[in-house]
């Protein structure tokens, strides 16, 4: 087997026609003493010479449309792509408004809930001695000097009820505790509790 | 300024024109080259249309340090080369099934057709590297240089393929006989 690398690497060039006239004849004189170049030399002619089919005229010709109408094609996708991005960039995802929407319930729900500081504090006007005046903490509520006397009385019986109305209800609720068994009473005790309670009594007796 | 290169830029400003003109220069070329490596007129031709469509939808990625050919050769290649490993089994059409009729002619045209298929057969049995560097060799014409680029390797790797698969193709083409 022939090792002139050097020779093998011009044989294509050679069957190209591609050398000078020089690498030419050294190309040929040894290709007459190799009979393993000469082999090489036939499989690369005949290698040279497979020529691949030809799919004929229409086929060349509608090559540039079919592959611009795919480019095309592509490239609007792209652009849709690039669009769908944008739009979703923008809107919040179903999570975000899930978000949001908590968020602005909480909101509502503090405003609701929590007493207005506005009618209590800063409607509170001090007085030079120091003294909050009442009369201007009720913002629509007249004051007791635009009342007239008949209103004035009016006021006072008012009073006079809800006073008395809640004494009673007092009382009630102090008068209203039921009574209870002392056999009940001391039925709860334990041995030891009931002892020390008759000891009790029996030194209130001789007390007595 | 390349040739190519002004094309492109003509292309990317929309020109039409240019668009075919490229298309025209490198469509035989590049199909001759896909044919080779899959053996199937199908698909060569969809390759060759994918080929185009992903060269022009990223011409931005083309750096233009070596020639749009050259970038157009790397990227059909790449596509090709799933659809090679399982394409690349040829039929060999036995000779004994043909009918030979008694003229000198069609015995001649057969024998050089027995012969091409025992070629692709063979070829088809060779390593994908080697395989293609010899295909871009000796049926493509490309230098050893332009072989480095496209498979992406050194000018000496590109040359030690070539030489092996010279040696094995002849090796098993004598088996085959």
């Amino acid at each position: 087997m022939c090792k002139d690398t050097d020779i093998k690497e011009l044989l294509p060039v050679y069957l190209e026609q591609g050398l000078n006239e020089e690498s030419t004849s050294r190309v040929e004189k040894h290709l007459e003493g190799c009979a393993d170049c000469r082999d090489e030399m036939k499989l690369l002619l005949t290698m040279a010479a497979d020529r691949t089919p030809d799919p004929g005229e229409a086929f060349w010709a509608a090559m540039p449309e079919r592959i611009y109408r795919d480019v095309q094609e592509i490239k609007m996708k792209r652009r849709r792509f690039r669009v769908s991005r944008f739009w979703d960039g923008l809107f919040l995802p179903r999570w975000g408004w899930g978000v949001a929407a908590a968020g602005l319930a909480l909101v509502i729900s503090l405003l609701i809930i929590m007493p207005s500081p506005k009618r209590e504090v800063s409607n509170i006007t001090p007085n030079g001695d120091g003294s909050a005046d009442e009369e201007s903490s009720l913002m629509e509520t007249p004051g007791l000097t635009e009342l007239s006397q008949t209103e004035l009385d009016d006021v006072s019986v008012w009073a006079d009820g809800q006073i008395s109305s809640l004494s009673s209800e007092i009382v009630d609720a102090l008068t209203s505790v039921p009574e209870r068994d002392i056999h009940e009473d001391l039925s709860e005790l334990d041995h030891q509790e009931i002892e020390r309670l008759s000891k009790e009594l029996e030194e209130w007796d001789q007390e007595a | 300024m390349d040739e190519d290169l002004d094309l492109i830029n003509r292309i990317e400003a929309g020109d039409r024109e240019a668009f075919n003109e490229l298309v025209v220069k490198y469509q035989k070329p590049l199909y001759s080259l896909l044919y080779r490596m899959v053996s199937d007129h199908d698909d060569a031709s969809d390759l060759l249309q994918k080929t185009f469509v992903k060269a022009f939808t990223g011409l931005k990625g083309f750096e233009r340090r070596s020639s749009f050919k050259t970038w157009l050769y790397q990227i059909a290649i790449n596509l090709a080369k799933n659809v090679y490993r399982d394409r690349s089994r040829i039929e060999q059409i036995p000779i004994d099934d043909v009918i030979i009729r008694r003229d000198p002619k069609t015995v001649e045209t057969l024998i050089k057709k027995e012969s091409r298929l025992l070629l692709r057969q063979s070829l088809s049995e060779l390593p994908e590297k080697q395989r293609l560097t010899l295909i871009l060799r000796v049926q493509e014409g490309r230098k050893f240089e332009d072989i480095a680029v496209i498979m992406k390797c050194s000018i000496g790797t590109a040359k030690a393929n070539y030489h092996h698969a010279v040696q094995k193709l002849k090796k098993i083409m004598a088996d085959k006989q």
